[in-house]
């Protein structure tokens, strides 16, 4: 299947606000098993959270994001925050607690209303 | 003191006001303005050109951020890659001097031995990120894309391979070889040293003067290796140039130990022998020298950290410019965002955007939903 079908595939099956938070549990769990796994895994795993802010942060930073402000003026302080945060916690010099603790509370944030936790998808991408 | 860089447009005014009456705020005005610490291109010209064109164009600056963000992971990845090499160095370094102290069996040592090597290269293949390795020796530098017009950073690709740190079929019963110099020694154009490994591998060092072609013939394929000792025997003392020679040899693994009575010991993980065309330098074996061996990674791994460390920090710095996306928001947006949270007001805000961000339908990329896809690779 091409990366387009999956993709199609995907949107049918899950809202934009699943796949959030899809992306926020796969990449958060892997900053919680990278510290006990080593530096490698530290490196990748805080990459790629990094790159996840990253595209939320130019998304939220468009004047077509729909968001009221202050929520997309949050979200981008988060950005920077984490952005930032990211460059010690990839040499091991900080924690990568406070990042999961971010992270955790935009999912609850993201997490559908009405529905139980369990339906959410999370099987790792491959 | 902690400034938060809003673009607040009144307060820019102001502080270009304030700029005409106090010169010396004028450096730090400037920082606010901009995000910047880089006031005049005179203070550091790079990054002021850089600077410059992200004010100029704000579209890039994602590829930027990226860019930048894609080659710290890739340089901190081949940074934790050399930490942990250096770790199992020490290790074996410890575990060789102690057994050899106490007078243990080679035997079992040789079997940890080889398992601690085996690691480093597990840790060497394992060093990558999103298919880029810098310290596996293949030699393909690394180009960061840090500024407008496709500016890029360069960092160069590094070995840390059992066989460029000599630790390949590392022998803790090798032998090493000996130079003896006498004195007639000279060194002239084109001589040789070749060191032969055990294992086949070929190493030759040629003395060369500076811009001269190498006439030895390299067939890496078949594990033969040339390398340049470049000199100048018109003002080099052989002294000087020895010493040239031996630093060429440590790049590529062997250990080399001067003595004061003209001997030159060459020890390598596997038995060496040494043949030379070198007047006044007679070959000859010896009993090896594991830790002078191993002492000799730890100082090639060590450099392998120094400049990936200091490539990270140029990165790093470059990074800090991020935050100019600030100054490019819309107004209304702008004064709300804190560009400069601290960790515990990050948790608090992440609290506060939780609540809100329950109450919303939208998704938080709703402008391009899509993109959050482009991440499950």
């Amino acid at each position: 299947m091409s990366v387009a079908a999956y993709q199609k595939a995907n949107q049918s099956t899950e809202s934009p606000k699943q796949t959030e938070y899809r992306a926020f549990a796969i990449f958060t769990r892997a900053l919680e098993k990278a510290e006990a796994e080593g530096p490698v895994a530290v490196v990748k795993a805080v990459a790629d959270n990094r790159q996840l802010w990253l595209t939320l942060q130019v998304d939220l930073a468009s004047e077509e994001n729909k968001l009221p402000l202050e929520l997309r003026a949050q979200l981008i302080s988060l950005a920077i925050w984490v952005n930032k945060y990211s460059i010690p916690a990839m040499k091991g010099e900080a924690e990568l607690a406070p990042l999961i603790s971010v992270n955790k509370q935009i999912m609850e944030g993201l997490k559908p209303q009405n529905k139980p936790s369990g339906e959410m998808s999370e099987q790792p991408a491959t | 003191m902690a400034f938060s860089v809003n673009t607040n447009v009144t307060a820019m005014a102001a502080l270009r006001t304030l700029s005409l009456t106090q010169n010396s705020l004028n450096t730090v005005q400037r920082q606010i303005e901009t995000g910047l610490k880089v006031a005049e291109a005179k203070d550091d010209p790079s990054t002021f050109t850089i600077a410059q064109g992200m004010r100029g164009d704000v579209g890039s600056l994602k590829a930027i951020q990226e860019g930048l963000s894609f080659g710290q992971a890739t340089v901190n990845m081949a940074n934790a890659g050399a930490l942990q090499i250096s770790e199992v160095l020490i290790d074996l370094n410890k575990k060789v001097t102690q057994a050899f102290n106490d007078g243990l069996d080679v035997t079992i040592l040789q079997e940890e031995a080889d398992a601690l090597v085996e690691q480093i290269t597990s840790i060497v293949n394992t060093s990558i990120f999103n298919g880029v390795n810098l310290i596996d020796g293949s030699g393909t530098d690394l180009e960061v894309l840090s500024a407008l017009g496709g500016v890029t950073q360069t960092v160069a690709a590094q070995d840390a391979t059992v066989a460029s740190l000599g630790l390949s079929n590392f022998d803790l019963s090798g032998q090493a070889a000996t130079l003896t110099l006498d004195n007639t020694f000279s060194v002239s154009e084109d001589d040789t040293i070749t060191l032969t490994l055990a294992s086949g591998d070929v190493h030759i060092f040629e003395i060369t003067e500076d811009g001269n072609p190498l006439t030895s013939s390299v067939d890496e394929a078949n594990g033969i290796y040339v390398h340049a000792v470049t000199v100048d025997t018109a003002t080099q003392s052989n002294n000087q140039m020895v010493g040239i020679m031996a630093n060429v040899m440590r790049q590529e693994g062997f250990a080399v130990t001067i003595e004061e009575d003209g001997v030159v010991e060459i020890a390598h993980g596997e038995t060496v022998t040494v043949a030379t065309t070198l007047t006044g330098a007679t070959a000859g074996v010896i009993a090896g020298d594991p830790i002078s061996v191993l002492d000799n990674a730890e100082t090639l791994v060590g450099q392998i950290m120094t400049t990936l460390g200091t490539a990270a920090n140029r990165l790093d710095t470059q990074s800090e410019f991020t935050q100019l996306l600030v100054d490019k928001l819309q107004e209304g947006l702008g004064i709300l965002v804190d560009a400069n949270l601290a960790e515990a007001s990050a948790e608090l805000q992440a609290l506060q955007t939780k609540e809100q961000l329950g109450i919303q339908s939208l998704s938080i990329a709703n402008a391009r939903p899509q993109s959050i896809l482009s991440l499950f690779q």
